[in-house]
């Protein structure tokens, strides 16, 4: 098949178009409206006690070059932070320029009794016209918890089935 | 006729003591097992499961603590009756001049040392796992 010569031309000249204008040239006229929200250096796993508020501080910040408002900040729950207090200061931000940030305080208590380990909190900043979310990982350290005085009164009960049978059955 | 008399204590004995290995070996054994278990199922993420099977850990080395203990307290008082006939017959024999009767005491207190080693190894196997936790 041939193509004819104005049509080749007109393609050679388009091509040459398309490389010279710059590509930051066409972004730049779109509006791009992004946030981020992350967690601060030193408060990604933290150590938390049970029964104890621990927080943890966020930053949200205007990544794009529009103001984004009515931001609203949520936390997912998930089966594994039933009877969890999380708290979020502030829930909502009204207006948040382009390229500037808000510090969010997130604090966590986990219920007396909570296992230790690793749980993930997911928080999402949700906006009309866009969001983002973060996870952090808390790590649940053991306290004396209820488990220990478990644990002492089984080994009591078996001190004192040791001593019983002993009495009782240990006379020659 | 005495002869086998003497003979059968003697392997009485040797049954005795064999039995009484096993039952300290076997606590002691199944202590540090369970500990091991339950310390891992302790530190790891807790559920309902795991707690159900700490808890059942906790069970075996209470019974398997206890069983050693009556295990041991009978074969105490075995080895004391057999030694006790066996004395019967050196008196007879007048030879109890080479059997000193204070190997009795010396037997009952060793008894009480391995029931003692079998009630800490099950409480270490015990309280560990809760500390952790």
């Amino acid at each position: 098949m041939k193509i004819g010569k104005p049509i080749l031309w007109l393609l050679l000249v388009a091509i040459a178009l398309m490389a010279l204008v710059p590509a930051g040239l066409v972004a730049a006229q779109e509006d791009d409206l992004q946030i981020s929200l992350n967690v601060l250096p030193g408060y990604y796993y933290q150590d938390i006690t049970p029964g104890q508020e621990s927080t943890i501080y966020l930053e949200l910040r205007n990544v794009g070059n529009q103001a984004v408002t009515d931001i609203n900040l949520i936390t997912v729950a998930t089966n594994n932070l039933k009877g969890w207090s999380i708290g979020l200061n502030p829930e909502s931000i009204a207006y948040l320029g382009a390229g500037s940030s808000q510090s969010i305080d997130v604090s966590v208590t986990a219920p007396p009794g909570t296992g230790r380990g690793d749980y993930t909190l997911t928080i999402i900043a949700e906006a009309s016209q866009t969001r983002t979310a973060t996870s952090t990982v808390v790590n649940v350290v053991s306290s004396l918890s209820v488990w220990l005085w478990v644990g002492v009164g089984l080994a009591v009960l078996l001190i004192a089935a040791f001593v019983i049978i002993f009495l009782r059955f240990g006379r020659d | 006729m005495i002869e086998r008399v003497h003979e059968h204590i003697v392997n009485e004995l040797g049954t005795n003591a064999r039995t009484d290995t096993i039952f300290v070996l076997a606590a002691i054994l199944l202590n540090l097992i369970a500990l091991g278990v339950n310390s891992a199922i302790a530190s790891s993420n807790n559920n309902g499961t795991q707690t159900i099977i700490m808890f059942t850990f906790v069970v075996l080395i209470v019974v398997v603590n206890l069983v050693s203990e009556i295990g041991l307290i009978r074969g105490r008082r075995m080895r004391r009756k057999l030694l006790n006939g066996l004395l019967k017959m050196y008196k007879d024999q007048g030879v109890e001049g080479y059997y000193d009767p204070s190997i009795l005491g010396d037997y009952t207190v060793r008894y009480n040392l391995f029931m003692l080693a079998v009630l800490v190894t099950g409480l270490v196997a015990i309280i560990i796992p809760f500390i952790v936790r």
